[in-house]
């Protein structure tokens, strides 16, 4: 990383540098310098060497001696197998599929149950219905009544009336047609 | 950002190719560096160990998507970063105690695990202790993306530019993200700094 010269770095740019690290000799007679120029920036300064030096005296996390072999021992096994009891169906697909996956078994749920809905109804109304016009069909018979004996006594003769001869009678027609008439 | 090739970035290419041993000295070299952040970022000892064990299997799996344009450095804290922040949103969903933090209950239980082999009075022992777990509480309170600037900021061998690449955000939003991370702690950390010290 390529390094300034500490003379054209400013206090700002000094604050920011010593929060990665450590500044140089150079760099801290630089800020030392600025401060005694501008001693009301001092005391923030301080305050701010203080906070890193609280940061970065944090202790390092314990790291158990067998860690690398740990991982590399990781490397040679299957799929590890998540830990907290949480299922392998997880992550962005579970997130994506599951409300599908649960509204698609409650689809085939309902479906056979709207199904047999839908026929019970269906069963009802053509009964409702057949009950109906045999009603219907009842009280109409009761309503019309019967013609008596006698008027079917002719009715062969009067029924081979309706099939009679249909030809036409010219010469009743010429007759009756003729001036003399 | 870095033309030349370094010589993790060296030992990547070897594992791109399958070379075990380079990718045992690169978890060599950067378990510490990992650990410090997950860690940081997570609060849980063993929650942190599996996490960062994760992100050295995720380096070898992705092994092969690795370009020499970046830094190793970079490329591996934004696949830290990523794994991270997938934990604290899973934790986010779906909270639980830890089992490694200090019940408020159990006052006999140290915070950090590891004791410090320099040699300090107990009372003094005692004061940094004090004053590490206020460090720490304050950084946990740190919004998410604040308090991973903030950590990504104590590795020295980040710049500001690999930062904002790791974070995925502009130069400017990165140090603005660690500017108010820093004023933060200053302000809940003010009656423990120091001055005079200049």
């Amino acid at each position: 990383m390529a390094t300034m010269n500490p003379d054209d770095l400013n206090l700002d740019s000094l604050t920011a540098l010593a929060w990665r690290r450590p500044l140089t000799p150079e760099e801290r007679a630089r800020a030392q310098h600025l401060l005694r120029e501008q001693p009301a920036g001092l005391s923030a300064f301080e305050e701010d060497q203080e906070l890193t030096r609280l940061v970065q005296q944090l202790p390092d996390a314990p790291v158990p001696s067998n860690f690398t072999a740990c991982v590399l021992q990781a490397l040679d096994q299957p799929e590890p197998v998540p830990a907290c009891g949480r299922s392998p169906f997880s992550g962005w697909l579970a997130r994506l599929a599951a409300p599908r996956i649960a509204w698609a078994v409650l689809a085939v749920l309902l479906l056979p149950l709207g199904y047999l809905g839908f026929q019970s109804r269906q069963r009802t109304q053509i009964a409702a219905s057949i009950a109906q016009i045999t009603r219907t069909v009842s009280e109409t018979g009761r309503a019309v009544e019967t013609p008596p004996l006698e008027i079917l006594r002719d009715f062969e003769a009067i029924d081979r009336l309706r099939v009679a001869n249909t030809v036409a009678d010219e010469e009743l027609l010429a007759a009756l047609e003729s001036p003399g008439i | 950002m870095v033309a030349k090739p370094d010589a993790d970035a060296a030992r990547m290419l070897r594992v791109k190719r399958g070379d075990r041993r380079a990718f045992a000295e690169l978890v060599d070299q950067y378990q510490q560096p990992v650990m410090n952040l997950v860690y940081r970022m997570i609060g849980d000892r063993a929650e942190a160990e599996d996490l960062a064990q994760n992100v050295f299997l995720q380096v070898y799996k992705s092994a092969h998507r690795y370009r020499e344009t970046a830094r190793f450095s970079t490329w591996l804290f934004t696949i830290a970063r990523n794994l991270c922040l997938n934990e604290l949103r899973r934790r986010s969903r779906h909270p639980a105690e830890s089992l490694d933090l200090p019940h408020p209950e159990d006052e006999n239980q140290p915070f950090h695990p590891v004791e410090d082999v320099r040699a300090v009075s107990p009372p003094d022992a005692l004061l940094r202790r004090e004053l590490e777990q206020k460090v720490q509480e304050t950084l946990d309170a740190l919004p998410a993306n604040q308090r991973l600037a903030l950590l990504l900021c104590r590795q020295d061998e980040l710049s500001y530019e690999e930062i904002a690449k790791i974070l995925r955000c502009s130069l400017s939003a990165t140090k603005s993200l660690i500017h108010r991370a820093r004023e933060t702690l200053k302000q809940r950390l003010k009656p423990y700094l120091r001055s005079g010290t200049w």
